[in-house]
């Protein structure tokens, strides 16, 4: 890392900020929705927020089983993971779809871990983030989430997405084309298919694309996004709750859930130590499968990524840091923190962890 | 000692795992899950939760496989394995698309298009923990048939 550091520095101011303009354009995207970002977006928080009194609450997120050895130890992780938040009062566990990558690849269908997770926990919301509904038949998908919602008593939800790898539509390759309408076609099907038995909520996995964000408002659904700086999350947000409005829904009533990523700890440089490597990894397996900026020094991009991360955009590290993002998102008008907790610290510190992330989500939430 | 359930069917998920713990209970090497309707839509989701809700017992699923994508059907039933520690297994009709599933099971690649038309190799994740997939062409014979009122009524009074 200090040899990093030192890169970073030694670079050219031209070079730096050809650097830090390309990290401005590249961002980070949702996983599950498209990495195209229409308005460029910096790893930068953005300014102090006004303080806000809005409620927020806190879930468990899990979507890219980095850091454990064995397949059996991520599924273990999770359950560990859902039992404490589900005795603990975190409103949710999210589960994501993914195939054939490592990247995440132990997640195949959020419907079957969430009947696992149904039968393993008492009171916990359990969801999916996200199906990937052009990759399924609607019906099936209305089906199986009609049963993890009877097994856990009516505790399911499910965000769709579009998708954005065409290997993953290697399931149905028919429909990588026009995934994004048949995504907002599937959703349409799965609820006329529950209207009057099923009262699953459903969210719409956005990133910054303005559009989905809209279309989202306007079908009444929910929103999952991944953490952005503060002015563009509000901008987005605001939009929802005016496409909401517009269509005669109350706005506030529409839920929007943001996406961090999440490792506690009262010594800020154990923490740093603890994370540097995995995210780092996780970052760099990330622009791997969206693509670096051309020409950019590999290295030094994943440095200043990491840095951004950890001192503002994330709850990595000591809690009083995080409880200012969460106000910053309270402040965007955020409802629910996503905690992503498996992006590659080996489990058993994650699981360590967890207490110190209740006790923040404890002083965020009795405000 | 009843040799072994075949679910036929039922409405009730509390049911199912009151059904499946018992037959653990009791000593039952395993429950078959036929595919159906409503809750037997997809035995797949059923047998995750009975992963977690049991120890020993076998969970098998009886699938109309060509109905369904080879590759997401090895890749439901190798999570099942996963989550129950190796006791998957599914009862299908030999077909071509069985192969593939077994294909995949053992980690081998298969070449399918993507969603650009590209021909590419694809492996399941996560990797199964039994080697081979247990596969039966039939259920057995001595398994009694019923659905999960009836399943429990047996598992009560024998």
């Amino acid at each position: 890392m200090a040899d990093l550091t030192k890169r970073l520095a030694g670079l050219t101011p031209e070079q730096r900020e050809l650097l830090l303009r390309r990290l401005k354009q590249e961002g980070l995207a949702v996983p599950g929705e498209e990495p195209k970002e229409e308005t460029p977006f910096s790893f930068d928080a953005g300014p102090e927020p006004e303080p806000s009194d809005r409620p927020i609450r806190f879930s468990l997120f899990f979507f890219s089983d980095g850091g454990a050895k064995t397949p059996a130890e991520s599924y273990e992780l999770l359950l560990e993971s859902a039992r404490f938040a589900d005795r603990q009062g975190f409103a949710a566990v999210w589960t994501p779809e993914r195939h054939f990558q490592d990247f995440g690849g132990l997640f195949p269908n959020p419907s079957l871990l969430g009947a696992a997770l149904a039968a393993a926990t008492e009171r916990i919301g359990i969801r999916a983030g996200s199906v990937v509904l052009p990759l399924h038949d609607p019906e099936r998908v209305a089906g199986e989430w009609t049963v993890v919602d009877r097994l856990s008593n009516g505790r399911a939800g499910i965000s769709f997405a579009t998708g954005w790898h065409p290997t993953d539509f290697a399931l149905r390759p028919e429909a990588y084309a026009d995934r994004r309408e048949i995504m907002f076609r599937g959703i349409e099907t799965v609820r006329s298919l529950w209207r009057g038995q099923s009262d699953v909520p459903v969210w719409v996995t956005c990133s910054t694309n303005a559009a989905t964000w809209t279309r989202a408002g306007e079908i009444g659904a929910n929103v999952l996004t991944i953490v952005q700086p503060l002015p563009t999350l509000t901008e987005r947000i605001a939009r929802y709750r005016q496409a909401r409005a517009e269509r005669g829904l109350d706005p506030e009533a529409g839920q929007v859930t943001v996406m961090v990523h999440a490792f506690v700890g009262e010594d800020e440089e154990a923490v740093r130590a603890k994370v540097r490597a995995p995210m780092t990894s996780y970052l760099k397996t990330y622009f791997d499968q969206h693509g670096f900026p051309p020409g950019s020094d590999v290295d030094a991009l994943l440095a200043a990524a990491f840095e951004s991360y950890f001192s503002s955009l994330s709850l990595l590290g000591h809690p009083d840091k995080g409880a200012r993002l969460i106000d910053r998102l309270r402040a965007a008008g955020a409802d629910e923190a996503a905690c992503l907790i498996d992006f590659g610290v080996d489990a058993p510190s994650i699981l360590e962890a967890l207490p110190a992330l209740d006790r923040l989500r404890q002083r965020c939430t009795q405000q | 000692m009843i040799p072994g359930l075949f679910l036929t069917g039922g409405d009730d998920p509390h049911l199912f795992l009151e059904v499946v713990r018992q037959a653990e209970e009791q000593g039952l090497s395993a429950v078959w899950i036929a595919e159906g309707a409503g809750l037997f839509l997809n035995p797949a989701v059923l047998a995750s939760a009975a992963a977690v809700a049991t120890r020993r017992i076998a969970l098998r699923g009886c699938l109309a496989l060509p109905l369904h994508n080879p590759i997401r059907v090895a890749e439901e039933w190798s999570l099942v394995d996963n989550l129950s520690g190796g006791r998957a297994g599914i009862v299908v009709e030999e077909t071509k698309d069985l192969e593939t599933v077994r294909r995949l099971w053992r980690g081998e690649a298969v070449r399918v298009p993507d969603g650009e038309g590209r021909e590419i190799e694809v492996r399941i994740l996560p990797r199964p923990i039994q080697p081979e997939l247990p596969l039966w062409p039939l259920v057995d014979e001595n398994a009694i048939r019923t659905d999960l009122a009836g399943a429990l009524e047996l598992l009560k009074h024998g």
